[in-house]
């Protein structure tokens, strides 16, 4: 089972201050054996203190399990924010890794402008 | 005994008179140094002028000291302002070492107006046509000291033109392509898809103010607000510049990911195609068609089609040198689009052999098959793993179905669009800053290296009335004055302060010669023939007027009148003296010549 994917992901918006609103990543994508689950899952990098807000805390990584990919091309979306833990970052741009495992590991990023 | 002695005192005085002379001109030819040095001044102007080579960093002379004096030269096109700054050179840099020396930008930025006349830089404007072909710019520059070295700095502020404008632009896209895909000597994993820093970008920004620089000979852009200018700040612009970046940046992430995606998929298909090379099935099947061609030319074309998906070799790896720039990633794309739509159809052609050709519907082989089965060549179990080989999640539809998601969707859709997608936000970044920069204000700047004031007018010519009190005589002199340090006369003396402050531009040694005898033939004769000389100290009263006091020298003959017997004596003199313009005295030169000579 595999992942193709269609359009790279978007964010919306694709520049934002710390803590951000709600960002909203958007991919178009299907699989090429006419429909499969996937777990897509959403990582910053360690060595920055730039986190996804989420319900359970602060968190690195943000993983969504037992998704249903459909053999045509099809959008969907996550919704995320980021927040800063500590002092202020001297980030200027930060990048959102994605990977998508299925029958292969789909993978695609983001990349987003932290404002002053 | 006097006809020798007369005999003797005119030898002596054709020695007086070329001692004279030769005193004279060598005054003069101090005077004529100072004269011959300066351009032709022009006729609405006393003051001297110097002509600056802009570009070749040179003055077309010494620079005259104590005075001030005019600077002119030519300014490129464009050119609005012109601004004139000068430093004084310590001492022993470059004259005692006797080489030019030019201050640190250091220095230079320690005193960043300069330190040779209060006031800070000199200022032109362009008043006439900023377009006309090289505008001429004249200025006063205020008086340097002598035996002195300068450096001067010309800077002039013009608007980067349309050709500058696109020539960076050019830079601008070299720049950012570079820098943002990262350094290949750095690391492999390229292209770079971290996050950016607010230090990186600073850098990067460093980096277009520098090509800018480069590309427009400015020293300083001064247009505010944008990045280019270093009085913004960075967080003044941290965003603007931050949001130009962001497309390219985003897009390469993306191209990371592909470029692992791509290696991720390698890494599976390769072994899968390997085992389906291997696989004692698909090996029999194509054995047992290439025997049945012989007997039945319809089976050739199976045959081969097995034999080609077979011989499908390894997929192209991602190498490290595949990665070092956007070109050689596509490069890599366009090199591997061959073998992907070859295997891939290859691929293709097995798998519709496979899951369509070999059995019926009811499950019975085909015919091409049939003689096959029968014999024994393939098995009936083997055959319905070759039908199920097929399947979409087994090995042939796997390596089919991966072909084509790597050939097609992942490197000849995906990867081109995402490569194709950076040039173009790279090159909206370059237009965006081809844009912002044409018209802009620039200060540009030219440095002379190290330039020297004049240093060698020690000596004037003058001449005057010397009076010698004991002797109650008064006579006419010419004597030349030794100075210890330079002088420039054209220079007022009470520019420089009271009479006090001024002593060292005053004094001189004056050496001299009478023009009228004093002999009285009976108690003194003449040094020299009808010349006696003047030694004295004297001080400028004035520009021109000097005071002198000291020994005047003659002989003093012997009280006896039948004794022919001289000695050297001397009485102290008074004088009152005046500079000898140095026209008239070069135009009676001639003359002087005519009867100084021996002979005359």
């Amino acid at each position: 089972m595999a992942i193709v994917i269609d359009e790279n992901l978007t964010a919306s918006p694709a520049e934002t201050r710390l803590p951000s609103g709600p960002i909203i990543l958007r991919q178009i994508l299907h699989s090429d054996l006419g429909g499969e689950t996937a777990s897509i899952t959403y990582t910053l990098d360690g060595r920055h203190n730039v986190c996804f807000q989420t319900a359970q805390g602060q968190v690195k990584q943000i993983q969504i399990n037992g998704l249903k990919i459909p053999g045509g091309a099809n959008e969907r979306s996550d919704t995320i924010a980021l927040v800063e833990v500590g002092g202020g970052t001297d980030l200027g741009e930060i990048i959102i890794k994605q990977t998508i495992r299925a029958e292969n590991n789909a993978r695609d990023s983001v990349t987003l402008a932290i404002l002053s | 005994m006097r006809s020798e002695s007369d005999r003797r005192r005119r030898a002596g005085g054709r020695l007086a008179r070329l001692v004279l002379w030769g005193l004279l001109l060598a005054g003069v030819a101090a005077r004529g140094a100072l004269a011959q040095a300066p351009p032709p001044v022009p006729a609405d102007a006393d003051f001297d002028v110097v002509e600056v080579d802009l570009e070749g960093q040179l003055f077309n002379r010494v620079l005259p000291f104590d005075v001030p004096f005019i600077l002119t030269g030519t300014v490129p096109s464009g050119a609005r302002t012109l601004e004139v700054r000068c430093w004084v050179l310590p001492r022993e840099r470059g004259k005692r070492r006797g080489d030019p020396a030019v201050l640190t930008d250091e220095a230079l930025k320690a005193k960043p107006e300069g330190d040779c006349w209060p006031g800070g830089a000199l200022k032109w404007r362009n008043t006439i046509d900023p377009q006309a072909a090289n505008p001429r710019f004249r200025l006063m520059v205020p008086r340097l000291d002598a035996e002195n070295y300068y450096q001067f700095k010309f800077s002039f502020e013009k608007t980067v033109t349309p050709e500058e404008a696109q020539a960076f632009s050019q830079q601008v896209k070299g720049i950012v392509d570079a820098t943002l895909w990262g350094d290949p000597n750095a690391t492999a994993d390229l292209p770079l898809s971290g996050d950016l820093t607010v230090d990186e970008i600073q850098a990067l920004r460093g980096k277009l103010i520098e090509a800018l620089k480069q590309v427009t000979g400015a020293d300083r852009i001064t247009q505010p607000g944008t990045i280019f200018s270093e009085d913004t700040s960075f967080e003044a612009v941290r965003d603007q510049f931050n949001r130009l970046l962001r497309p390219a940046r985003n897009l390469q992430g993306q191209l990371s990911a592909t470029a692992e995606e791509y290696e991720d998929e390698i890494a599976n298909l390769n072994p899968l195609l390997a085992s389906l090379r291997s696989n004692p099935d698909l090996q029999r099947f194509a054995a047992a068609l290439a025997s049945r061609a012989a007997a039945d030319p319809s089976a050739q074309d199976h045959a081969n089609e097995v034999a080609a998906a077979l011989a499908v070799g390894d997929a192209p790896v991602l190498r490290r040198s595949d990665r070092t720039s956007a070109g050689a990633l596509a490069g890599f794309a366009q090199r591997s689009a061959a073998y992907y739509s070859e295997a891939s159809a290859k691929m293709s052609k097995l798998r519709d052999l496979l899951a369509g050709k070999l059995v019926g519907d009811g499950g019975s082989p085909q015919s091409f098959v049939q003689p096959l089965v029968a014999s024994g060549q393939i098995p009936s179990d083997a055959l319905a793993r070759l039908v199920a080989l097929s399947q979409p999640t087994q090995p042939v539809g796997t390596a089919d179905r991966a072909l084509k998601r790597v050939g097609e969707d992942l490197l000849a859709d995906r990867l081109a669009r995402l490569l194709a997608g950076r040039a173009a936000a790279v090159a909206a970044i370059a237009e965006a800053y081809r844009t912002q920069v044409e018209g802009m204000t620039i200060i540009s700047g030219s440095t002379t290296g190290s330039f020297a004031t004049q240093s060698r007018n020690y000596i004037s010519a003058d001449t005057g009335i010397a009076c010698a009190p004991e002797l109650s005589d008064c006579t006419t002199y010419a004597g030349t004055n030794i100075y210890f340090r330079p002088i420039n006369k054209a220079a007022p003396l009470n520019q420089f302060g009271g009479f006090f402050q001024t002593l060292d531009r005053r004094v001189s040694v004056t050496l001299g010669l009478t023009v009228q005898g004093i002999g009285d033939g009976k108690t003194r004769v003449d040094l020299f023939n009808q010349q006696s000389l003047l030694l004295g100290l004297g001080a400028r009263l004035t520009n021109s007027v000097r005071m002198t006091a000291g020994g005047l020298v003659f002989k003093e003959l012997d009280p006896n009148p039948l004794a022919n017997d001289e000695s050297l004596t001397t009485t102290y003199f008074l004088s009152l003296s005046f500079d000898i313009d140095v026209v008239p005295t070069l135009q009676g030169i001639g003359s002087l010549f005519r009867t100084a000579l021996p002979g005359n």
